[in-house]
């Protein structure tokens, strides 16, 4: 909760083309002060006194057979309660055999080494290879056929928190502290372990170090196994993953192949053809697709296959747009290929395919404030620095999904904001406690939000940027509905008729005059008041508007051509989301957007060795992402456009940056590299290719 | 159990500890200090950054017996005073990395000379962020500077 | 688990040091910690080892300048050297070099002495100071201080000539009037990088060239044939004229992790031509 010794606004972000646009320019994140002062507690901070700890037992390689566990041994190291094997196959480096419960994560790490498992390792499939793809016919009424395979690896979703549950058991309830994207959904199976009706328990997340969309997977094996030894010892029970498990077996974004044998005339016209996309999915039985082509674009007549391709590594899972920054990178890049091959720029082709007006305008907006007219023509350059500029889109639809929500306002004059679902980075709490106090007119200050708790109204889970697109309707709603029959209960109070009241600035008005302030109202209501709203077509109907979420995106880079090394300038990230609620945050989430997606292009990628299928870099020493010095200064617009409404924002900005960067790197040394990520060592190779 | 004697947020502290411990897992295990994150184990990502003797490090990587007699500051110690430009920046957002951020950023505002030899983003190029891109935490940092240099009546 | 697994010795003078180390070889000296605890809770059987802590040995801190040599005490940390004055006017390379090691909160705690222990192939630290004509000073109990020049101290990957009982107390530096210092590390991230390619170049009248590559050999190596055609012939017409030269200094860059060897024998050679324009 905001303390009020730290503002709740101030001064605006120095980015002066997005003043003004947002319903709040200048509030702070509310959970700032919990954060900056480390006063925030995570599910993986909570360590309950009596505590069980837990961890899996895993597999070391690609795919091997357990032939012997010296269960006797590690069950007698000093402080281990039990050891269980559930299998002896594993398929994947880091899938779990079996687990461990034990008095702490030492005696954990002892009975772990104790087991003394001698594997059989066999053969394992470690990436999706080189499909043939069927040969097709050359698309009618084109002059020429461009040819490509273009292939991004498989990106972890590398929360800074890792994926786990710490439960306090209470005998007969419970309180589940889970790193979740879904309050509600990780009860499921819950109550089954526990051996406890969901009335008897709660999923409590207040705070979530990040998950994108890696944390929308129920209970999670994490819970689910805690929750058995919770329920087992009738003990408080810890289980988090740590640095090397997160990446092998909480999800990933799936690797991608994308052939395309496609079609063009003489003027960039593309005229279709074939595109055929596979997607890496590890052990698991789908999830891989690629969105390829993107329908931003006219491409002609494009026949679309896709298969997912199984291979020895842990599953996918939804991971922030899923399916399309590998799309896009595959997209973009093919039709800067267009546009070379036939002498035409890039921003000009993008002009002409774009379906979208609303976009074309923001190409116009973005290569004015990028500096597009300093762009060469791809491959005209000879220097040692190669300067390169390169353009990406996006779009993103609104889903519905269930919200409820609940206002209340107290007799001490605060307003509670209560929604159960959670806060995982984004600014929900903020943006909620915005779009309450805006739609009852208080101030910022008196609100306060209650969040993360299935005991609170029940939201959706945070996947495919729904949170505060669907919430935000219940709430509307409900705060209609609260000032609605607080302002009655305020007029049967002043003898007025309540239709004649309205709040303004936290006073109650009559006209012009003001006939309580805010804390004089709330004194005389004598007991809270509530109002709940849900979203419904009703909900929808009245407040939703109209538009949907898109945006582009355009790079600045250099490349140095005797290293290879990629040298990013600039970024400007123009992005819609409708009615933008609170300007901070959402300048945030594109910059965080655009981050992930060019540490996608640059750094990530999670290598399995080709002969024991294990993971080489499982640490965040070779697995890299991004960091401060790698940053270009990145610029977000926020775009009104003709759009009404709350529209999704956690998506899109990552959808177009790898593409926009690998365009910038193809306009710079002349031949693309179809490979992410665009590493030195390939950046140089298409140096030299091109110069054969 | 060995103990080490050392200053801890600012008051003495006798702490009890096994030699294989880790700074870390002193302050958030043993001591309950649970600001300081563990993100990755290895000193990449400066989520359990604290300051030792006014320098920051990575308490992943420092065994606890070497923080005898040391001064240890974790980010609860930190003013919260001084904290508000990192809030206004939009510094944070799952804030999971964010307290590392708080501890290097005090650091860096403590010994403002170091902008003469080094950029921000060098000096925070040891705190990794999943979530915000940087530029409000850089921002932040920033911000804090000129705050300090005004309230010294230097010139900005 | 014996009586003495996992134990700390920590001493408060060199001398106890030294006897301890003499009183038990296994003992594994520690300075910074920022290599041996990288995953630490993981590795169980090095919690049974037995170790020295160097980090509280104040003998061990400081460092001198003399109008010969420049000593730095084997506790100097790459922090020290990067915010020390006297080299950012004089050294720079092991500036440049100190500030690739890591973050700052690597750069607090690792030393350069660890950096020549470590041993790394790898190792940022190391090629600057090769590239400077560093000695390394060893002590042990029973035979007093020995030296060996860093160029000769790797013997093969991971061996070098530091015996059980000896310590690194101090790296010497000969103090010159350089004309040309030059440090290039190329990673794929602007920090907390492991070197990929790393190069360090030096030149002074009284000495001539002095070249050393980290990432390219299984040791950090001082590019000898490499010296002396720069001494020889100046720089050439293009860097594929290095190649023979490199060659017979050994460089045999693996595909790694990190990298590709054709990208590492590509990228050094241009590294090392394009220094010298």
């Amino acid at each position: 909760m905001a303390d009020r010794t730290m503002p709740s606004r101030s001064p605006l972000p120095n980015r002066p083309m997005n003043d003004g646009i947002a319903m709040s320019d200048d509030a702070n994140r509310l959970d700032g002060v919990a954060k900056v002062t480390g006063s925030a507690k995570y599910g993986r901070d909570v360590m309950p006194k009596n505590g069980v700890f837990v961890s899996f037992i895993r597999c070391p390689w690609g795919h091997a057979q357990a032939r012997s566990i010296d269960e006797e041994a590690a069950s007698a190291v000093a402080g281990v309660l039990e050891v269980e094997i559930t299998g002896r196959e594993g398929r994947y480096h880091g899938e779990p055999i079996g687990h461990i419960a034990a008095e702490s994560l030492a005696a954990l790490r002892r009975a772990r080494s104790a087991l003394n498992i001698e594997w059989d390792p066999e053969d394992a499939d470690t990436e999706i290879g080189s499909p043939e793809a069927s040969h097709d016919d050359d698309p009618d009424g084109a002059d020429h056929v461009l040819e490509a395979v273009y292939t991004t690896p498989v990106q972890t979703h590398s929360s800074l928190e890792t994926h786990g549950t710490s439960i306090d058991h209470m005998g007969d309830r419970a309180i589940i502290y889970a790193s979740t994207q879904g309050t509600f959904s990780a009860r499921e199976g819950m109550d089954r372990v526990l051996g406890m009706p969901q009335s008897r328990f709660k999923v409590v997340c207040e705070f979530v170090g990040g998950g994108f969309g890696s944390k929308l997977n129920g209970a999670g094996k994490e819970g689910l196994t805690a929750g058995r030894i919770a329920a087992k010892y009738g003990r408080p029970a810890w289980l988090f993953c740590d640095r090397a498990e997160e990446h092998l077996d909480t999800g990933n974004r799936p690797s991608s192949r994308t052939h395309v044998r496609i079609g063009y005339r003489d003027d960039g016209t593309i005229v279709g053809g074939s595109v055929r996309t596979w997607g890496g999915v590890g052990v698991a039985g789908g999830g891989g697709g690629v969105v390829m082509p993107s329908n931003r674009y006219d491409l002609g007549r494009i026949r679309k296959q896709h298969a997912d391709v199984r291979f020895n590594g842990g599953g996918p899972r939804a991971f922030r747009a899923p399916g399309h920054p590998q799309g896009a990178f595959a997209e973009e890049l093919m039709i800067d290929e267009v546009a070379t091959a036939t002498g035409r720029d890039p921003l000009e082709l993008r002009m002409k395919l774009d379906r979208e007006d609303e976009r074309r305008s923001m190409y116009e907006l973005g290569a004015r404030l990028i500096g597009w007219k300093r762009r060469q023509p791809t491959g005209t350059q000879a220097s040692v620095l190669r300067r390169g500029f390169g353009i990406g889109s996006t779009s993103w639809n609104r889903f519905p999904a269930r919200a409820d929500a609940e206002v209340v306002i107290h007799p001490d004059a605060s307003v509670e904001v209560r929604t159960g679902s959670q806060d995982i980075g984004t600014g929900q709490r903020t943006a909620m406690a915005i779009v309450v106090a805006r739609q009852l007119g208080v101030p910022l200050d008196v609100v306060h939000v209650s969040i993360g708790d299935s005991s609170l109204p029940a939201g959706p889970a945070s996947g495919g940027s729904v949170t505060a697109t669907n919430t935000s309707l219940a709430m509307l709603e409900a705060a209609d509905n609260l000032k609605e029959t607080f302002l009655e209960r305020i007029a049967a109070q002043l003898g007025v008729v309540a239709g004649a009241l309205k709040i303004r600035e936290g006073d109650i008005m009559q006209d012009d005059r003001r006939m309580m302030t805010w804390q004089e109202a709330c004194a005389a209501l004598g007991s809270a008041v509530s109002g709940r709203g849900s979203r419904s077509r009703r909900s929808d109907r009245q407040y939703s508007g109209s538009g949907h979420s898109m945006g582009v995106q355009f790079v600045d880079l250099e490349v140095d051509s005797e290293t290879g090394v990629i040298h990013l300038n600039r970024i400007v990230a123009i992005q819609s989301c409708g009615r933008v609620i609170c300007r901070k945050t959402a300048e945030s989430q594109i910059i965080g957007g655009v981050i992930q997606g060019l540490s996608f292009a640059l750094f990530e990628d999670k290598l399995l060795d080709r002969n024991t299928g294990a993971m080489v870099n499982p640490n965040l020493e070779f697995y890299r992402i991004a960091g401060p010095a790698d940053m270009p200064k990145i610029e977000p617009v926020l775009w009104e456009g003709n759009q009404t409404g709350i529209r999704p924002l956690g998506e899109p900005p990552t959808i177009p940056t790898a593409g926009a960067i690998a365009c910038a790197v193809f306009n710079a040394v002349g031949s693309p590299v179809r490979d992410l990520p665009l590493r030195p060592d390939r950046v140089l190779d298409a140096i030299e290719g091109g110069r054969s | 159990m060995p103990q080490i004697q050392l200053t801890l947020n600012g008051s003495p502290a006798t702490v009890d500890y096994e030699p294989h411990h880790r700074l870390l897992d002193t302050l958030r295990y043993g001591l309950a200090l649970t600001g300081t994150k563990e993100g990755c184990g290895e000193g990449e990502c400066g989520a359990c950054t604290v300051l030792i003797d006014g320098r920051p490090a990575n308490s992943c990587l420092v065994p606890t017996y070497q923080a005898r007699g040391c001064d240890v500051r974790t980010v609860e110690s930190i003013p919260a005073e001084t904290l508000r430009p990192l809030l206004e920046s939009g510094a944070t957002q799952c804030g999971a990395c964010t307290p590392g951020v708080v501890v290097t950023s005090a650091w860096v505002r403590s010994n403002p000379e170091l902008i003469e030899t080094h950029t921000l983003r060098q000096l925070m190029a040891g705190n990794l962020c999943r979530c915000t891109g940087y530029d409000g935490i850089i921002d932040g940092v920033q911000q804090g500077l000129d705050m300090d240099a005004e309230s010294r009546g230097a010139k900005p | 688990m014996n009586a003495d697994a996992g134990t700390i010795a920590m001493p408060d003078t060199i001398d106890e040091a030294l006897d301890a180390m003499a009183a038990n070889p296994d003992l594994i000296p520690v300075a910074g910690a920022t290599d041996l605890f990288v995953h630490w809770p993981e590795h169980l059987e090095a919690h049974e080892r037995s170790y020295l802590d160097l980090s509280h040995l104040h003998e061990l801190r400081g460092i001198t300048f003399t109008e010969e040599t420049i000593t730095l005490g084997a506790g100097t940390s790459y922090w020290d050297v990067i915010r020390d004055p006297r080299f950012r006017d004089e050294l720079p390379i092991l500036v440049n070099a100190a500030r690739t090691v890591g973050a700052v909160q690597i750069q607090t705690r690792g030393t350069w002495a660890g950096n020549i222990a470590n041993a790394s192939p790898a190792a940022d630290g190391v090629p600057a100071l090769m590239a400077c004509d560093a000695t390394v000073h060893l002590a042990s109990a029973a035979r007093g201080e020995t030296t060996v020049p860093l160029a000769d101290f790797y013997l093969g990957y991971k061996q070098m000539r530091r015996e059980p009982d000896e310590l690194i107390t101090r790296i010497t530096l000969p103090r010159r009037a350089y004309d040309f210092q030059y440090f290039e590390k190329v990673g794929a991230r602007n920090a907390q990088t492991i070197a990929k390619v790393g190069v360090s170049m030096t030149h002074a009248a009284e000495s001539g060239w002095r070249i050393a590559a980290a990432s390219v050999a299984p040791v950090t190596l001082r590019c000898r044939n490499l010296e002396a055609q720069l001494d020889d012939e100046g720089r050439p017409a293009s860097p594929d004229d290095f190649e023979s030269a490199l060659q017979a200094d050994g460089v045999a860059p693996i595909d790694d992790i990190r990298s590709t060897a054709a990208y590492r024998s590509k990228v050094i050679a241009c590294i090392i031509w394009h220094a010298l324009a």
